[in-house]
């Protein structure tokens, strides 16, 4: 049989009707358009859970009850957390423009900065840094000056620092750049993500030992208490429940591919007595089966595309490749449902097909 | 090219032997009614002669037959596909473009007196079209033996006189054709007849009805 009479065969079928092109890919474009859109909407939220944590600074960590070594702490960023910073508290601080209140002051490393500024602005340490706050009640901005009864203060920077769950200490607060070699610090923070065991232990390697009782307050805690604490993001992702779409669209391809053959066996028997070669009614069949599986499967993957790009703020090519994989189980299940059904018609099974229709 | 058919006897596990010492032997050419009762077997009887069932006893010789062509009882096709596209079908298997395929089918179509009904599509047939469109479709893929089953079973009078007179031309075409029927009127419209009612086993009473279309 020529490649072309093959070809305006299927097409044929299509066109009249005879392979249920529409109905199939409608089946098609349903079963993997909800199991990729399903997919697509769970890992979106388990993104947004982690943009939420990250941007609430729940993935800080800092240890307690000790004396800490500010250049110990400081060293721990790259390898491991991304950012670390050492804190003591700081002597008050008097602004002259609001006679009678003392503010709270904190003495921090330079590395301390670093997680304050994130990657929007640099941890410049020629000044103090104030929280937006305070900044807006005393109408400072980073590079303004103000006074107070120890003289005219530089102000080097501003943070942000929302009443979100996390330390409310630095809410209102001036933070004072100090070496990390002076003094020892009350506590160490270490940023990263995803959350490790591992940090916990680098944060304790920053606790000076001191050989009494004291030693054994020391503990791990979050900067925002707000969330969950054990919450492991790599495991979330593993365990989310749409993990199973990749399985379910294999099972609805298979069935959709068994059932476009099935309903027309006895048409190919039919066709294999009528001089057909089996290798001719198979190629017949996966030109027929391109138009309507693939071009569902075409326009799956398409609108996921645009979901993607609308809904993942991180990486949506990231997103949409995991939530396409369900799709593309979707057109595997009927291509191999299709192919083995198809092997099984035989014109063998044309008298008893006949007689059993 | 001949069929040689010794001493066939045929029986179904756990039931009464249909028939037995069928003997003949069909050269091509010739068109062949099987004639009988209900249950007499004449489906089985085409079956057998086809290969796909295994007789009971004797044996079925298909000297120089390799292709078989199977023409049932009710006519089945693609009901959105026009008559024409079902006659093409099997010239274009054998490997004719779509055009030699189509000017090929439009002569069997005229044969079979369906030339006006070759654009039609299959659903809008009625049922003596549809035969002689399965039969038209049939004799395109040039099978050396053609076996049909009770052609005009579902047929009305004229629907099946139509069909017994396509069936007629049929001799002379080099293959060896088989009709199963119990209608006198495609009897007769074939060369020669085996009635399945003279090799049943003493003691099987035909009913009246069906013994009155075979021995006339």
């Amino acid at each position: 049989m020529k490649f072309s009479s093959i070809w305006s065969e299927a097409c044929r079928n299509v066109a009249s009707g005879a392979s249920r092109a529409v109905l199939f890919l409608l089946a098609v474009l349903i079963c993997a358009l909800g199991l990729g859109g399903v997919e697509l909407g769970s890992i979106t939220s388990l993104e947004q859970q982690a943009a939420q944590r990250i941007a609430a600074d729940a993935d800080i960590s800092t240890v307690i009850g000790g004396k800490v070594d500010g250049t110990a702490c400081d060293r721990l960023a790259g390898s491991g957390p991304q950012a670390s910073g050492a804190m003591r508290t700081g002597p008050s601080v008097r602004l002259l423009a609001s006679t009678g209140r003392e503010l709270s002051s904190y003495e921090v490393t330079p590395g301390m900065l670093a997680i304050l500024a994130g990657s929007g602005q640099k941890a410049d340490s020629t000044g103090v840094w104030v929280s937006s706050l305070m900044a807006g009640d005393f109408g400072l901005s980073r590079s303004s000056t103000f006074e107070t009864t120890s003289g005219r203060t530089h102000v080097a920077g501003v943070y942000d620092w929302p009443r979100d769950g996390r330390d409310s200490r630095f809410a209102y607060s001036i933070l004072i750049p100090v070496s990390p070699s002076s003094e020892r610090f009350e506590e160490c923070w270490a940023r990263r993500w995803p959350v490790s065991s591992g940090t916990d232990q680098l944060l304790e390697s920053t606790v000076i030992a001191t050989g009494s009782a004291t030693d054994s307050n020391i503990a791990i805690s979050r900067v925002n208490k707000g969330f969950d604490q054990h919450y492991d993001a790599a495991s979330s992702y593993l365990g989310r429940p749409s993990r199973l779409a990749g399985l379910l669209g294999l099972v609805a391809g298979v069935l959709i591919g068994f059932a476009g053959i099935w309903r027309r066996r006895l048409l190919y028997a039919a066709d294999l007595h009528s001089g057909q070669s089996k290798a001719d009614q198979l190629l017949e069949m996966l030109c027929e089966e391109a138009f309507w599986a693939w071009t569902g499967v075409v326009c799956a993957v398409v609108l996921l595309a645009g979901a993607a790009v609308r809904l993942v703020r991180s990486d949506p090519w990231a997103v949409w490749a995991a939530s396409v994989r369900p799709v593309c189980l979707v057109l595997c299940g009927v291509v191999c449902a299709q192919c083995v059904t198809c092997l099984c018609v035989r014109q063998s099974q044309l008298f008893r097909l006949f007689k059993n229709r | 090219m001949r069929l040689v058919i010794t001493d066939l006897a045929h029986r179904y596990p756990g039931t009464d032997v249909l028939f037995e010492h069928l003997s003949l032997a069909i050269e091509p050419g010739r068109t062949v009614a099987v004639c009988g009762p209900s249950g007499s077997g004449k489906s089985t009887f085409l079956s057998l002669v086809a290969g796909w069932e295994k007789p009971y006893r004797g044996t079925i010789e298909r000297d120089g037959i390799s292709t078989v062509g199977w023409v049932f009882q009710n006519p089945y096709g693609v009901a959105s596909r026009t008559a024409l596209d079902h006659v093409v079908f099997p010239l274009l298997a054998k490997g004719f473009s779509r055009r030699q395929a189509q000017e090929q089918a439009r002569e069997e179509l005229e044969r079979f007196d369906l030339g006006y009904a070759a654009g039609r599509l299959f659903r809008e047939l009625s049922g003596g079209e549809a035969q002689r469109l399965m039969l038209a479709r049939a004799v395109c893929s040039r099978p050396d033996m053609l076996l049909v089953d009770e052609p005009t079973a579902q047929l009305d009078t004229r629907s099946a006189r139509s069909v017994a007179a396509v069936l007629g031309n049929l001799a002379g075409q080099g293959m060896i054709v088989l009709v199963a029927t119990h209608d006198p009127k495609m009897r007769d419209a074939c060369e020669s007849t085996i009635d399945l009612a003279d090799y049943a086993p003493a003691g099987i009473v035909e009913g009246p009805e069906e013994a009155q279309g075979v021995a006339s």
